[in-house]
């Protein structure tokens, strides 16, 4: 029985939108007859609008007082919401009872509109959070930095994606698990079923448990039919945690990698550094090949993006070659100088090759201290040392490129331990390990959702007794 | 070979209108720029780029169409069809039913090429060839391939290739050009005419050729012809075996300025005869001549191994460096690669068993495997499988009948591996059913048309935007099938 009152109040939201319509149009049709008194409703059209409102508005208000025992709403809000609610039903029934009277009628719809108003604009305060409205109002506020990094890493980065895809129902207005994230002492706290993450090793996070089960699963959040959040806002959430769920300070405090920091630049509205010019960068592309007698050629069709291959020129390519590559160097991303003369000193060139993505420098005689003018490659995935004379002095440098992902080094003198070190240095651990607490964790809780039979051990024969003689009467 | 070609002759008739407006009309230089200028626009088929002045060509398309993963390819070509039972498709069930009927749910009225008078009705035939789970990957490769099987972790292993021919012919033709029907471009041809080459002192593309100890079927050169694309996109097939190219050397008494003279002067002649008749075959000669004189240096460079190290050697299994071997024919394809070439091809003839496959198929494994492996392994380890796509495999399948001692040509399924290039590692795509005798519609099916399309794709190129018309009609390497397996491409 309590199921279905239940079930049945979810009707409410339904139902309520009929006498808002309804109570609306008659308004607006009385305002238009009483401009233009041709147009002006005749009694029986009143008396059927003002039916359909009444009896819509009676049904709206019953479902709503079902609804309300369910709870999960803040409760002042609620309070407030209901007796409105109620008010105006009751005024519904007035204005029907005063419908052929038209002062004390006019009188009675104004005051039934103004109630109607104050009512649904705190019904949706209940279920959008008492913000809704307000929050994408182009007047608030957004605090304009010059480098992501200056952002605030809580109040500008990650509240403002809880606030966005969870404050509704985990708010001031609704605080379902009795959790809300609308202030960072809230954020903090958690709710009732733990608080949102744990400091490590490794840091576990019931945040993020929530937000990587499956759309399908019960406890997903947001939950599925909810705007979800998007591939972005995760990445921010994940690495927020990963950096051990700070509140204070700026972003780059605490060392966000490349994409991050541009996912946060496209939050704060930082704007991106412009690319090179499309149309400059082919020309000089073409003019540099006839020059130099490299194979320099535009990576796709479109974006300004080239590679470059002087592995095949005759007389070897030098550094003085390299110099000259200057006009495209924003735009190079893969650039092939195996088997070229360039040296350590011709290196700086590189430098200003932020989009180079792919790097071979085999068979030449570069060495450790050219290396150094790589540091400032934030794209480089792929470095190409085979052949040189690297050595395990210069591998610690190499663990400093931000985003490389595969370094050849075949044929020279570095060690196995200091490789090991390397992909040591470069492995994310912190992840590996935060994705194991996550998986055996969901074991655990697959466990506990499992339906388990117990059947119990097989009970031994009860003894076979004879019935006590019924005494004779 | 050479048919008339229609956007030729259109090209002609504009070129002639031209000049005969200008002749007629004596008017200004002015007009005669604009003509010049209007010109390559009128003509549909030609270049999207200029060609820059120093003659080299960059590529219909002038750049992929999306950024690319692979740059150039390496394709291992099994002649004769491998059975993939003994290789990379192990099927228990099969094994099981030897010596047994053949269900005829299976068969029932499909292509066999020779066993349709097969004695004693179709029979199962199982093999006693064992296989490993190999690497952190786990996939299943035959212990007839115990170098391979090392590589497991790099390779993509597609069992639900599938083609249309059943002949060897026909199916390299299919392989090569989506076509069995003569003057199609083979894709070599179509991966120059779009993308250009970086080499210009190398052909852009180059076919070895090697053998193993049986009378193997022949491969024939048209293969890697360029059919109706220009001629100067076609393979060009290097001896394997000695020096890799005749008569490079210049003969006695004629030094290479004399020759350079001599190139230089034929380009003036050549370019006469250009003028007066627009044929895109005169600028082949032309090429073709400044190539070959750039080849007279370019070549024994490439074909000195005695700067290969000996544990290079060892690694490829190579006995004698340039013995015709496949092992050999390894090593000079990584060494193309590294000087720019685009494509190479690769056959080996040896895998045709029809009968006595019990002997002859581990001959044929032990002849490639090893070579194989290493120039994955190689290419690894340089740096260069990052863009380099290698591939292995035959024309067709071979039944899960037997055939005597043997096993005949099978079109409904047979497996190639891939490596590099852009090729997600680790993953075997696609498989076939329980007796291995056709492949499995679970989106993972591997038609040729597909295998093309998604080779074009880790290049760059859309397989549907690669387009040469021909005749009055637009030509592409697919026709009008292909379907790009997304998950195999990283």
């Amino acid at each position: 029985m309590e199921s279905l009152l239940h079930f049945t109040g979810r009707l409410h939201p339904v139902v309520v939108h009929l006498p808002i319509g309804t109570f609306v149009l008659l308004a607006v049709a009385e305002g238009v007859g009483w401009l233009r008194p041709s147009t002006r409703l005749t009694p029986s059209q009143r008396t059927v609008v003002l039916a359909v409102g009444l009896v819509s508005a009676l049904a709206a208000a019953g479902f709503g007082w079902l609804l309300a025992r369910a709870g999960d709403y803040d409760a002042t809000l609620l309070e407030r919401h209901r007796w409105l609610g109620t008010g105006f039903a009751g005024l519904a029934l007035v204005l029907f009872l005063l419908r052929t009277r038209p002062r004390a009628y006019a009188v009675a719809l104004v005051t039934s509109l103004a109630l109607l108003g104050a009512a649904g604009h705190v019904g949706g305060s209940l279920t959008h959070g008492s913000d809704f409205l307000t929050w994408a109002a182009p007047t608030s506020p957004t605090p304009v930095y010059t480098a992501p990094g200056e952002a605030k890493v809580f109040d500008d980065v990650v509240h403002p994606i809880l606030k966005a895809r969870c404050v509704a129902c985990h708010g001031p207005a609704k605080s379902q698990g009795d959790l809300r994230y609308d202030t960072r002492d809230f954020v903090l706290k958690g709710g009732k079923s733990g608080p949102l993450f744990k400091p490590g090793p490794p840091p576990s996070s019931l945040l993020l448990k929530r937000i990587h089960l499956p759309l399908e699963a019960k406890e997903h959040m947001p939950p599925k039919g909810k705007p979800q959040l998007t591939d972005d806002e995760v990445a921010l959430l994940e690495w927020w945690i990963d950096a051990g769920a700070p509140v204070e300070g700026r972003v780059a405090d605490f060392a966000p990698s490349t994409p991050v920091m541009d996912l946060v630049a496209a939050r704060v509205g930082v704007p991106p550094a412009p690319l090179p010019d499309r149309a400059a960068m082919l020309g000089a592309a073409v003019r540099l090949e006839q020059q130099l007698g490299l194979v320099l050629r535009p990576l796709s069709q479109d974006g300004p993006w080239l590679a470059g291959n002087a592995r095949l020129r005759r007389p070897p390519f030098g550094d003085a070659d390299l110099a000259a590559l200057a006009p495209v160097a924003g735009a190079l991303v893969w650039l092939d100088l195996g088997e070229t003369a360039v040296t350590d000193a011709g290196l700086a060139g590189l430098a200003a090759m932020k989009h180079l993505r792919r790097l071979q420098l085999d068979h030449t005689a570069v060495t450790g201290a050219g290396l150094a003018h790589l540091a400032g490659l934030p794209q480089l995935e792929s470095l190409n040392l085979v052949g040189t004379s690297l050595t395990d002095a210069d591998v610690p440098a190499l663990a400093r490129l931000p985003r490389l992902r595969t370094l050849y080094v075949w044929n020279t003198a570095v060690s196995d331990e200091a490789l090991a070190e390397l992909a040591r240095l470069r492995t994310d651990s912190r992840k590996i390990l935060r994705w194991r607490a996550d998986i055996s964790d969901l074991e655990a809780r697959i466990h506990s959702e499992t339906f388990k039979v117990h059947r119990g051990a097989p009970l031994p024969p009860a003894p076979v007794s004879t019935p006590a003689p019924v005494p004779a009467p | 070979m050479h048919t008339p070609d229609l956007s030729l002759l259109r090209q002609r008739q504009i070129a002639w209108s031209r000049r005969t407006f200008l002749g007629k009309s004596a008017q200004a230089i002015g007009t005669l720029a604009l003509g010049s200028l209007l010109a390559p626009r009128l003509i549909g088929a030609g270049p999207s780029t200029p060609p820059a002045a120093d003659g080299r060509w960059r590529g219909v398309l002038g750049a992929p169409h999306f950024l690319p993963r692979a740059k150039r390819i390496i394709q291992l070509s099994m002649a004769g069809g491998p059975s993939h039972m003994e290789t990379f498709d192990p099927k228990p069930r099969l094994n099981a039913l030897h010596g047994q009927p053949f269900p005829e749910s299976f068969t029932r009225g499909q292509q066999l090429a020779q066993l349709q008078h097969e004695r004693g009705g179709l029979r199962a035939r199982g093999t006693s060839v064992g296989f490993t789970r190999c690497g952190l990957s786990g996939q299943m490769i035959s212990d007839l391939l115990p170098y391979t099987q090392r590589i497991a972790d790099d390779l993509c292993i597609v069992r639900s290739m599938h083609t249309e021919q059943i002949n060897h012919d026909p199916a390299h033709a299919f392989m090569n050009a989506g076509s069995i029907i003569k003057g199609r471009p083979s894709f070599g041809s179509w991966i120059l005419y779009g993308l250009g080459a970086e080499a210009d002192n190398l052909p852009g593309y180059v076919v070895l050729m090697s053998n193993g100890p049986g009378n193997d079927q022949p491969v024939s050169a048209r293969q890697w012809s360029a059919g109706f694309l220009p001629s100067k996109f076609q393979g060009v097939q290097f001896q394997s075996k000695g020096t890799p190219v005749h008569y490079v050397g210049n003969p006695d008494g004629v030094c290479q300025s004399m020759q350079r003279q001599l190139i230089d002067e034929l380009a003036e002649l050549n370019g006469f005869c250009a003028e007066r008749t627009l044929d895109s075959e005169i600028q082949t000669r032309v090429a073709q001549y400044e190539l070959a004189f750039k080849m007279q240096t370019s070549v024994p460079d490439l074909a000195d191994l005695s700067r290969e190290s000996q544990a290079t050697l060892d690694l490829y299994g190579v006995k004698q460096a340039g013995d015709g071997s496949f092992a050999s024919n390894c090593l000079l394809a990584r060494r193309m690669i590294e000087r720019g070439v685009r494509f190479v091809q690769l056959y080996h003839r040896g895998w045709d068993h029809h009968s006595e496959i019990d002997k002859n198929l581990p001959i044929a494994c032990r002849h490639v495997d090893q070579a194989s492996a290493a120039l994955v392994q190689d290419l690894k380890q340089r740096g260069l499988l990052e863009d380099t796509l290698v591939i292995w495999g035959g024309e067709f399948g071979r039944t899960p009948m037997g055939q005597g001692t043997g096993r005949d040509h099978h079109i409904n399924a047979f497996s190639v591996w891939m490596a590099g290039g852009g090729i997600r590692p680790g993953i075997t795509w696609g498989s076939t059913d329980e007796l291995g005798y056709r492949y499995l519609e679970d989106g993972q099916q591997m038609h040729v048309h597909d295998l093309h399309a998604t080779l074009l794709a880790a290049f760059g190129v859309d397989h549907e935007r690669l387009i040469y018309r021909y005749q009055g009609r637009d030509f592409r390497l697919t026709d009008v099938h292909g379907k790009v397996a997304r998950g195999i491409l990283v």
